[in-house]
């Protein structure tokens, strides 16, 4: 262990996050003075590749922003150009979405839980590691997660950047026998992997560790939000989507090209599954809250290592509502509805598997996109990860070099960011003086 | 079941040279393989074990980062292999290929025989398209796999006439 006051330590790339970026921690006379997490944005640059495009085009392009949560880049953008074309898409083709947006947070969750936040818990370096011991269990992760992907597969015409999905809906409704299939063969036993997740990432040691960040999640009365919603905070009431950007603001700060973003007039925040389950615990199904009583969850969870608690309830409530959507499913006829173009501004948030999601773009009267814009749950957060790591690792100053090392990773890995929304390369860097 | 041969292009054809896997599958599905899959795929590692698990032959394509780096030299590794011969991907997820390949390993979920073909990469900045010398070396791989895939195809149908 070292007794230095003053250190520097460099390490290589920060492993099982869902991308690659930066994190640099700055520790002078035995006081953490900087923590930064250096981000470059793929979606800068998307949004100024979707200027000139035409309307149609964006739930194909933004589903490449993120291989992990392309359901969610699609229809954010497809609600945003709706709202600006005057179209509200309800009735089958929205639970048709929301079927295939559950499948995306199955798939999602299943991965961060698994493979990438498990292995921090039980003490493995990585999942490799941990299927030589456990192996039922990462079969079970595996199984879980293809399930997801089936649903994403046969509603999304494919797992990864699904292509069945177009602005007013689908180009093809699957048949109801093909949902029954998969309901019976696939998601009747992935619920039951589900709920054993559940029971088993309770069993999982947590650091004690509480945040007080203002929380903002969509919140769709009567229901879990998934693919639609308003915003909501927990000191702050709520405000359209319309007016995200009013209560949103997005700042440069020098070390990254992302901005970091901020509640007008209060400061940091926090989105995703926390936040989620904060503020709308009231609306999972009866099955996925007494899931979530039996591990211990009550209203609200301020541990961010307990988020994989959290997702694992997630996960019993998306198989859950994926279930219910297939038993009421009558295939929409058709299965789109024509959206004309307009000249105006549309604006669209649903929730990723990481958290709000918004998309705003600007249409000429023909339908080109004259702007676009597009803020990520990752860049969001980022300030409070921020925050939340300086006093981490003020509380852990005592560790060597390696142990706090590996402990910032995992402390980062709670927030489940989605780097490849957000960043480009994430390495891990210490520096004490 | 399963055709027995897959061909997974991995990359983001939204990042210049990265893009070479899917690359390479778009000219192969101008090549009329009967009886290959042929998919992109962003390299998760889940996923590419769904895809090569119970497979006769599975043959990856991706961007590789070389330091010197040769755009466009294409390495063909055969799984398994030493150590010192992996290559790690030019992937912007935090699991690589390698370790893709070590879980399917230990699950044994890997296929009966697994070919990587690993093209250096010159430029992995956003924006469509690739340049000049990879898409000479994408062009390269993909007449090397129809001929890899033609020749397991014909041993394959060779064993299944003897069976």
């Amino acid at each position: 262990m070292t007794h230095r006051h003053d250190r520097a330590l460099k390490v290589a790339a920060l492993a099982r996050v869902e991308g690659e970026g930066a994190m640099h921690v700055r520790v002078e006379h035995g006081n953490v003075v900087d923590v930064r997490l250096e981000i470059y944005e793929p979606p800068r640059f998307f949004e100024a590749f979707l200027r000139g495009r035409s309307y149609t085009e964006p739930p194909d392009i933004t589903a490449r922003i993120c291989g992990i949560c392309p359901v969610a880049y699609q229809l954010s953008a497809c609600r945003a150009i709706e709202n600006a074309c005057g179209v509200e898409i309800g009735g089958p083709i929205a639970d048709l979405r929301r079927l295939l947006y559950c499948g995306e947070w199955i798939s999602s969750h299943a991965l961060h839980i698994y493979l990438l936040h498990a292995p921090d818990f039980l003490g493995f370096p990585g999942v490799v590691e941990m299927a030589r011991h456990h192996r039922t269990v990462v079969e079970r992760g595996l199984a879980l997660k293809k399930s997801g992907n089936a649903i994403m597969e046969l509603v999304g015409g494919r797992a990864i950047h699904p292509v069945n999905v177009r602005i007013g809906g689908f180009y093809r409704a699957p048949r109801h026998a093909e949902l029954r299939a998969l309901a019976s063969e696939t998601l009747r036993p992935a619920l039951d992997d589900a709920l054993a997740t559940v029971q088993w990432a309770a069993g999982f040691e947590f650091p004690d560790f509480t945040i007080q960040h203002e929380l903002l999640a969509l919140a769709d009365p009567g229901r879990y939000p998934i693919d639609r919603g308003t915003p909501h905070t927990t000191r702050g009431g709520s405000f359209a989507v319309s007016a995200f950007e009013e209560h949103v603001i997005e700042e440069q700060v020098p070390h990254s090209t992302a901005l970091h973003a901020r509640l007008a007039g209060r400061g940091n925040y926090l989105t995703g599954p926390l936040a989620r389950y904060g503020l709308n615990h009231g609306a999972l199904s009866p099955l996925a809250k007494q899931a979530a009583r039996a591990a211990g969850l009550d209203g609200r969870c301020d541990n961010p290592f307990r988020s994989v608690l959290v997702r694992a309830v997630e996960l019993v409530y998306a198989l859950d509502e994926a279930l219910t959507l297939i038993d009421a499913y009558e295939p929409p006829t058709p299965s789109y509805v024509d959206v004309r173009p307009r000249a105006g501004t549309g604006y669209g948030a649903t929730e990723a598997p990481r958290g709000v999601l918004f998309h705003r773009y600007t249409l000429d009267e023909h339908g080109t996109i004259v702007s676009a814009r597009i803020v990520p749950p990752t860049s969001q957060n980022q300030a409070s990860i921020e925050a939340d790591l300086r006093r981490y690792v003020d509380a852990r100053l005592h560790l060597d070099d390696e142990r706090l090392t590996a402990e910032c990773e995992q402390a980062i890995r709670n927030y489940d960011p989605c780097i490849s929304c957000a960043t480009h390369f994430l390495e891990l860097t210490v520096e004490r003086r | 079941m399963k055709p027995s041969v897959v061909v997974i292009g991995i990359g983001n054809p939204y990042r210049r040279d990265d893009g070479v896997g899917p690359a390479v599958v778009e000219l192969l599905r101008a090549k009329d393989l009967p009886g290959v899959t042929l998919v992109e795929s962003d390299g998760e590692t889940a996923a590419l074990i769904a895809l090569w698990q119970r497979r006769r032959l599975a043959i990856l394509v991706d961007a590789v980062r070389a330091d010197p780096p040769h755009p466009g030299r294409i390495h063909r590794l055969v799984v398994p292999r030493p150590a010192a011969e992996r290559a790690r991907a030019a992937s912007s997820h935090g699991m690589d290929l390698g370790d893709a390949v070590e879980l399917a390993r230990e699950l044994d979920r890997l296929p009966g025989r697994l070919v990587i073909f690993a093209i250096e990469a010159a430029d992995t900045g956003f924006g469509p398209g690739l340049t000049a010398a990879v898409e000479a070396a994408a062009a390269r791989v993909a007449d090397e796999i129809v001929a890899e895939v033609t020749v397991s195809l014909r041993a394959l149908s060779a064993r299944a006439g003897v069976a």
